[in-house]
């Protein structure tokens, strides 16, 4: 998996749909989160960026919290998918993947020519 | 770690984080109407990401008043200051006022006298602890982020408190000292159970609960005490002169 650093503009428009999809595997704490966007290529991505939009995803009804008992302690938060970001998630992928098309129509013309009967 | 919420320091919410950052963090929550059970689990997530990516807490989270106020875009919910609490900041007010005034008329057997300088200063007090209490906390605010700015600004009311009185002596109206008295004192007993009633609203950890016994107590005493201390130079001056 490429370890590349995206441009700061892609990945704002992406990552809020990138967590979901994440999440979508299964439940996940905040760190565990930001370790498997950089397994999935999306490089480092800091709590300081996490966290706050983690909390608008749980405002927005998408994400849920709930705090997993520790041994010693208030334990860990663990985030998981609920059904309405499931339906977002699902909705949005469809259209994040129209748009990356179109996206690679725009920027090589003479692919999409070749492609394309006269 | 102290188990007792009343007591415990934030700072031992998240021992990973430098301490001075957590301060800062901390105070930009409050600044923002974050309530304490809500600071509280944002610095436990802060310590647990800190603990598992072994990242120093500016490295990982930046300026601590930058990510507070991504965290509470908005503002929190305690941003905006309920009645009960201006209600208690007037009543102090004016009790630690009235009370002293009232003192030194009633050992001199004289009414109290209300002079315009008097009402300006007092409306000039007014203002600064209305820019501690209002919404947003304005004042509150400046003092915390620009400390140069207490240093100037206790001296400088001071001075302008103490200018109006005496440049403006001109007697507005005579009010019977005990009458004074007693309305300095009720001020001040209603204050201290509007104080005492409030909600302790502590850092708290994840599903631990803030008991606020001794800040009841403490909430009940602190008002008479404030009342004590400004009778204190009252009875200072007739005993002396």
């Amino acid at each position: 998996m490429t370890t590349e650093e995206w441009p700061t503009e892609w990945l704002r428009a992406v990552l809020g749909l990138a967590v979901l999809g994440v999440l979508d595997d299964a439940p996940a704490h905040g760190y565990a989160v930001a370790q498997r966007l950089a397994e999935r290529g999306l490089g480092d991505v800091r709590g300081g960026t996490l966290y706050p939009l983690l909390g608008r995803l749980q405002d927005a009804g998408w994400v849920e919290g709930e705090w997993e008992p520790g041994s010693a302690g208030p334990g860990r938060k663990v985030f998981r998918l609920t059904p309405a970001g499931r339906r977002h998630l699902a909705e949005q992928g469809e259209r994040w993947a129209a748009f990356c098309r179109t996206t690679g129509v725009v920027l090589s013309p003479s692919a999409a020519s070749e492609r394309t009967p006269r | 770690m102290s188990e007792n919420p009343s007591t415990r320091h934030p700072r031992e919410l998240a021992t990973a984080a430098d301490p001075a950052w957590v301060d800062a963090f901390v105070v930009e929550l409050r600044l923002l109407g974050v309530p304490g059970d809500e600071i509280g689990e944002h610095l436990v997530v802060l310590d647990t990401h800190l603990r598992e990516s072994g990242e120093a807490v500016d490295e990982a989270f930046g300026d601590p008043r930058e990510y507070a106020r991504s965290l509470a875009p908005g503002g929190g919910p305690a941003a905006a200051v309920d009645r009960s609490t201006v209600a208690m900041a007037v009543l102090a007010l004016v009790g630690v006022v009235l009370v002293p005034a009232a003192l030194g008329a009633v050992l001199d057997g004289t009414r109290v006298t209300v002079t315009l300088g008097g009402v300006l200063a007092a409306v000039l007090l007014g203002g600064a602890v209305a820019g501690l209490v209002l919404p947003g906390a304005p004042l509150l605010a400046l003092l915390v982020r620009r400390r140069w700015v207490s240093l100037l600004l206790a001296p400088a009311l001071v001075a302008l408190g103490a200018g109006l009185v005496l440049l403006l002596p001109q007697v507005l109206v005579r009010v019977p000292a005990p009458l004074v008295l007693g309305a300095g004192a009720a001020a001040v007993l209603a204050g201290s159970v509007l104080l005492a009633r409030a909600p302790a609203d502590l850092v708290t950890a994840p599903g631990e609960r803030a008991s606020g016994g001794g800040g009841r107590l403490l909430g009940l005493l602190v008002l008479p005490v404030f009342a004590l201390v400004a009778c204190v130079p009252v009875l200072l001056v007739r005993l002396l002169g």
